[in-house]
């Protein structure tokens, strides 16, 4: 496996645990489609995200949450509206709010840093 | 979660009613803003989001869609960004609604939440209160002119949290109260003089009947005679303003977005000199997006056109509907609106291109067929409409250093309020202000003329070929020079000197 792909897995490894110890539920990860793709849907107190997570091994080339640009981010929507149209049968769904974040995490050996952002673009 | 709030547009001269509604639907997180919005109002996002952010309010995580209603109306300007704001926050709970449908909104939000003045304050004010609301919040630069409507609550917010504290009754904020009386006495000023102006008997005399009855006046005369100099001092004669003058005048210029917050009356007759250069559309009004022109910014006051033939052809004909009228229509695909342009037309102008025709002491170099294409761009249907036309001849040596005493403007200007007072009687509460606002029926039926003044007048239309537009505006000129007289009924005299302003017809104005 290239070390950019085993950098991205062990990213979105760490980000779930990351958001599992902050009582996220965790409802899909990798959800894909030729379009596109979303790394981690998550939820807690009525709210479901919709994460993308970037995983750096330096800083040269930006801070990790920097790389979500608008392609990205249309990329993200409409992936988000497909799996809204799959579930849109269950009843819990339709009492929570959607927001659309990002965890970003600086790896060096082991985890530099690792940033939340909640409601980072809409 | 749905909210709704009362807000106005602005169309022309008046404010219709707007209902900003909010609906916070679900789905993935958008803000969309409907009902015709120009680019200042899909703007409004922007400004919103952060204004409700900096305020120490949430921003809703749902689907958000604001409706403008009616939706066939086009919404123009930052003005919607307070009601927005108050019916965003109304509909995620974060605003208390109890007192909501008793006030009306509009504003525009900084960044940080303070709300910013807007355009046509004074008409949204009169649309509230025509709408029956308790009161208006309004931003406080604007307060002032909007206080000038009777009848309604305007409350002056400074902040969104401020607005948001007095709906919700946390904060008492009292309505915006103005002196009116004082701020239309505080006008009088010191400025310019008749007193500075040497000679020119015949042409004061003439400026002073326009100024009595309201007429238009051309002077013509060579460079340096003193044309624009009468002209600047004509407002030093014209009569104050009465409060509903003050507020009508005032109400044009909220609307053109020209009042500043330390001036919330316009206490003074307007005196608006445009370039030549000027486009039609600045002298009378319209554009894009519709604003009044020249003519309707001097509503009630001078509109001085200086260098008359330099203006464009198409500008000065844009005048004769305005000066028939007393006021502009301009019409576009969804919407008419009619500005108010009652103006005194003064205007000056030259002989001759080199402005030497009939100056005594130069001789005119100008070839005749340039003489006569020179004042051929005053048309001839705008010359029959000028009252008052006179020859501002050049000063000779002895009256250009000669320093005898000269009539002061506070001397003219009590003659030619006595001659008011005689018209706001004749006229009552009709709201025609002068005699030459009257239209020819009520000319007809005000000047009384003398025996011998009827046929004086048979004489002259014979003579002249006089128009019946012609015809009607001597009788309303001669009407001026017999209050001025302080006459009940108009004297052969006074018909008389209204004939001679039309002199012009005599000689023709092709220069003959």
């Amino acid at each position: 496996m290239s070390r950019r792909l085993e950098i991205g897995r062990a990213g979105e490894a760490l980000a779930c645990r990351y958001l599992q110890d902050r009582a996220y539920e965790i409802l899909a990860t990798n959800y894909r489609s030729r379009y596109g793709e979303i790394d981690v849907i998550a939820r807690r107190d009525g709210i479901v995200a919709f994460i993308e997570v970037k995983a750096r091994a330096s800083r040269r080339y930006g801070e990790p949450f920097e790389a979500v640009d608008a392609r990205k981010q249309n990329q993200i929507r409409r992936m988000a509206q497909m799996w809204l149209a799959e579930n849109a049968g269950d009843p819990e769904l339709r009492q929570c709010d959607f927001r659309f974040d990002v965890v970003s995490l600086r790896l060096d050996g082991g985890i530099e840093s690792i940033e939340h952002l909640e409601d980072a673009f809409r | 979660m749905l909210a709704s709030l009362h807000s106005h547009a602005v169309q022309g001269m008046e404010a219709c009613p707007v209902q900003v509604e909010t609906d916070l639907g679900w789905g993935l997180p958008a803000f969309s803003i409907v009902g015709l919005p120009d680019a200042a109002v899909r703007e409004s996002k922007e400004r919103v989001r952060a204004g409700m952010a900096n305020s120490g309010f949430e921003f809703p995580l749902r689907r958000i869609t604001v409706n403008l209603a009616p939706a066939d109306v086009r919404k123009e300007g930052p003005s919607f960004d307070l009601p927005i704001a108050l019916s965003l926050l109304a509909a995620s709970g974060q605003l208390k609604t109890g007192r909501l449908q008793l006030y009306s909104a509009a504003g525009e939000l900084s960044l940080d939440g303070a709300v910013r003045r807007i355009d046509g304050a004074l008409s949204i004010a009169e649309g509230a209160r025509r709408a029956g609301h308790t009161g208006v919040l309004l931003p406080a630069d604007n307060a002032g002119e909007a206080a000038l409507v009777e009848g309604i609550e305007v409350i002056a917010v400074e902040t969104l949290k401020q607005a948001v504290d007095f709906l919700e009754d946390e904060l008492t904020l009292s309505p915006t109260r103005v002196d009116t009386a004082a701020m239309l006495a505080g006008s009088d000023e010191v400025g310019l003089d008749l007193a500075d102006v040497k000679g020119q008997q015949h042409a004061r005399r003439a400026l002073e009947v326009c100024a009595a009855g309201g007429h238009n006046l051309l002077m013509i005369g060579p460079p340096g005679s003193g044309k624009t100099m009468l002209a600047r001092r004509l407002p030093s004669i014209l009569p104050p303003l009465d409060i509903r003058e003050a507020v009508e005048i005032t109400r044009i210029y909220s609307v053109a977005g020209l009042l500043r917050s330390e001036r919330s009356l316009i206490s003074r007759r307007p005196f608006r000199a445009p370039h030549h250069t000027i486009s039609h559309v600045g002298l009378a009004g319209g554009g894009g997006k519709p604003r009044p022109g020249e003519v309707s910014l001097s509503h009630l006051g001078v509109l001085f056109l200086d260098e008359l033939p330099e203006f464009s052809r198409l500008a000065l004909e844009t005048l004769r509907q305005p000066m028939e009228d007393g006021s502009v229509a301009i019409s576009r695909a969804l919407a008419r609106v009619t500005y108010p342009a009652s103006f005194m037309l003064v205007a000056s102008m030259n002989p001759c291109p080199c402005g030497h025709l009939g100056d005594s002491r130069r001789e005119c170099i100008c070839l005749p067929h340039k003489v006569a294409s020179y004042r051929g761009r005053v048309s001839g249907p705008l010359m029959d409409r000028i009252d008052v036309a006179v020859e501002v001849p050049g000063l000779d040596r002895d009256e250009m250093l000669k320093a005898g005493p000269r009539e002061a403007s506070h001397q003219v200007a009590a003659r030619v309020a006595g001659a008011r007072v005689r018209q706001t009687a004749r006229f009552g509460e009709r709201g025609v202000y002068c005699n030459a606002r009257m239209d020819s029926g009520e000319a007809e039926r005000h000047c009384r003329l003398q025996p011998a003044a009827l046929k004086l007048l048979e004489g002259a239309i014979d003579r002249l070929g006089l128009s019946a537009r012609a015809h009607h505006r001597i009788l309303k000129v001669a009407l001026t020079i017999a209050d001025l007289d302080d006459a009940d009924s108009i004297e052969p005299a006074h018909l008389a000197e209204a004939i001679s302003y039309r002199s012009i017809d005599r000689k023709g104005w092709d220069g003959n």
